[in-house]
């Protein structure tokens, strides 16, 4: 019965999950921010050279990559704890589901359905918006990649904070000083390394590494176009924090980055399911 | 008889709070038993250690399986109903109805016998959101039934529901044990003495006394209190009755108190009808263990 039991409550995960207020709006958002109304107009007046997506493309993705995990943490923060509170939790696992069936439909309906709103969202808005042709798709299709694989990590992380927390105020509390930790403080920090040390590169880069939003930024920006086109043409690109993984890692650049967040995943994948198979559900 | 749960020392922390402490007592197959004690007594907790849902210390064995290493395969010999009804208020009584066999590894059409028996097939299309709270108890008895458990555990089953709700489930509750069911009833009312087979009577997470029922029933002194309004001229007929039947008699602004054996307190209002007496309005409390019981038990205890 595990497969099917799982199978429906994945199910009822995702359609739970994609009738949240938050996610439509955040959908409705993220859309407009990713067709980029400015561009669309200097699209249509022709204002555009012919070759301008790749460029286009590593901009959008620092644009909208600091935002994506406002779509996981809050949802993700308050699924559990918010099933705890109502009683519903003790409920669900008072049947024959064990408590890692119980996570895994929980992880899988909530990552189905937030990687649902991604995939609309960038895959509409390029083909609404870029006019791309087929190998545009394929970079397209390389950034919706990473952004999927930063959005499981910010699930991740959101269900452990659920998991651990004892009340949805304080979840949600701490998802969003998370996403402020990752985009302010940390890129504070960053800055303040850089800039009072001197050979802090080591150090730098491993506080890059130990944020996902940036790693995962970096990653995506690489896949728009090669790390030495990019060098050649517009290192800007990769912003302060690329440039020292490229300097530090070289080609391996790209490797790098995509072990590190797989990293990120399976840290956090282990601990929620570690955490969830101990504690008591009160 | 052969026992369907024993749960044999069983010992629960939270913190450094000691919330049970060697807890042990059993139930037989088909048979029925309660779990008596005040808010607080550890009632929730026992049954949450038997579901499997907290760690604990001692043993747990759900017919012949013990829930610590084998705990999905115990939950599918159980049907539980909690003292909340938690459901996903989003979903119709259909569609809840349908999940929750999925998780129970039920028929799904078995469905349809469960709506009916509780009383909801014509409610199935209906958010569970507008359910009355009587209904949502049925409903919540009859996905407990789903899988056809040897076993239910209720907890608090009746204490949210008004008095016809307690009476059309009672009566459910009737039907399963002459089907052959289980049942372990967590409560703090005593409205289900003439389903029980056995009591135990818990405290501070500790078993303060259990045994038949009818034997506990009997070394309590259980008492419902009436309160009548008569007319003025009938009040000394009222006392007279009382005294002559042994049951001492307050007045308080015009409401004739009086404590009685609740088996007895028919027959004396019949009584006092026989006699004359125009009674006005009338109130009944009845007994609740809430802090008496305990008390009584406890007093008892250390007596010897």
């Amino acid at each position: 019965m595990g497969k099917y039991t799982t199978k429906t409550l994945v199910f009822h995960y995702f359609k739970d999950s994609i009738r949240q207020r938050w996610l439509i709006i955040f959908s409705i958002i993220f859309f407009f921010l990713a067709i980029n109304i400015p561009t669309l107009v200097l699209l249509s007046a022709n204002y555009l050279p012919p070759n301008y997506l790749p460029l286009y493309l590593s901009y959008l993705v620092s644009l909208t990559f600091p935002f994506l995990p406002l779509l996981a943490l809050p949802i993700g923060a308050t699924s559990i704890v918010q099933e705890r509170e109502s009683g519903t939790l003790q409920y669900i696992l008072s049947t024959r589901i064990t408590r890692q069936g119980y996570l895994f439909s929980k992880l899988l309906g909530l990552l189905l359905a937030t990687t649902a709103v991604l995939v609309i969202g960038y895959g509409l808005a390029a083909l609404v918006a870029y006019r791309v042709n087929i190998v545009h798709y394929l970079m397209m299709i390389e950034i919706i990649g990473v952004a999927i694989i930063l959005n499981a990590i910010m699930l991740l992380i959101a269900i452990t904070i659920s998991i651990i927390t004892k009340n949805r105020e304080t979840a949600l509390g701490l998802a969003i000083a998370i996403w402020f930790l990752f985009n302010v403080i940390s890129d504070l920090g960053q800055l303040g390394i850089i800039l009072n040390l001197t050979h802090a590169t080591s150090y730098f880069v491993l506080l890059t590494l130990l944020n996902p939003i940036e790693s995962s930024r970096i990653l995506a920006v690489m896949g728009t176009q090669t790390v030495a086109y990019i060098l050649l043409t517009n290192p800007t690109q990769l912003g302060v924090t690329g440039n020292s993984i490229v300097s530090y890692f070289g080609q391996e650049s790209v490797v790098v980055l995509f072990i590190d967040l797989l990293i990120w995943m399976l840290a956090f994948m282990i601990v929620c399911f570690v955490v969830f198979r101990r504690q008591d559900t009160s | 008889m052969t026992e369907i749960l024993v749960v044999d020392n069983l010992s629960k922390k939270f913190g450094n709070t000691q919330v049970l402490h060697n807890v042990t007592f059993t139930v037989n197959k088909g048979e029925t038993v309660l779990l008596l004690g005040p808010n607080g007594a550890g009632k929730t907790t026992i049954i949450k250690c038997i579901l499997g849902l907290l760690n604990y210390h001692g043993d747990i064995v759900v017919d012949g399986v013990d829930v610590r290493h084998r705990g999905s395969e115990v939950r599918g010999k159980i049907g539980y109903l909690p003292q909340l009804s938690s459901y996903y208020e989003t979903l119709t009584v259909r569609q809840h109805s349908e999940l929750m066999a999925s998780l129970k590894g039920a028929d799904k059409d078995q469905i349809a016998k469960i709506l009916d028996e509780s009383g909801l097939l014509n409610v199935q299309n209906n958010m569970l959101k507008e359910l009355s709270s009587g209904m949502r108890q049925r409903f919540g008895l009859g996905i407990a039934m789903l899988g056809d458990p040897p076993l239910l555990i209720l907890d608090e089953p009746t204490s949210n529901i008004d008095i016809d709700g307690q009476i059309d489930f009672r009566d459910i509750l009737l039907r399963l044990k002459k089907a052959g069911k289980a049942f372990l009833i967590s409560t703090h009312q005593l409205g289900f003495d003439s389903l029980a087979d056995r009591v135990v009577i818990l405290n501070r997470g500790r078993v303060v006394a259990q045994g038949k029922n009818e034997q506990i029933i009997k070394n309590v002194d259980i008492k419902d209190k009436i309160y009548l309004k008569v007319d003025d001229e009938q009040t000394k007929l009222v006392y007279d009755l009382a005294s002559s039947s042994g049951y001492a008699v307050n007045d308080k602004n015009g409401w004739l108190s009086i404590s009685l054996n609740p088996f007895e307190k028919v027959q004396f209002i019949d009584a006092l009808i026989k006699s004359g007496v125009a009674i006005r309005d009338i109130l009944i409390e009845q007994f609740s263990i809430e802090s008496e019981y305990v008390k009584i038990i406890q007093d008892k205890m250390s007596n010897g």
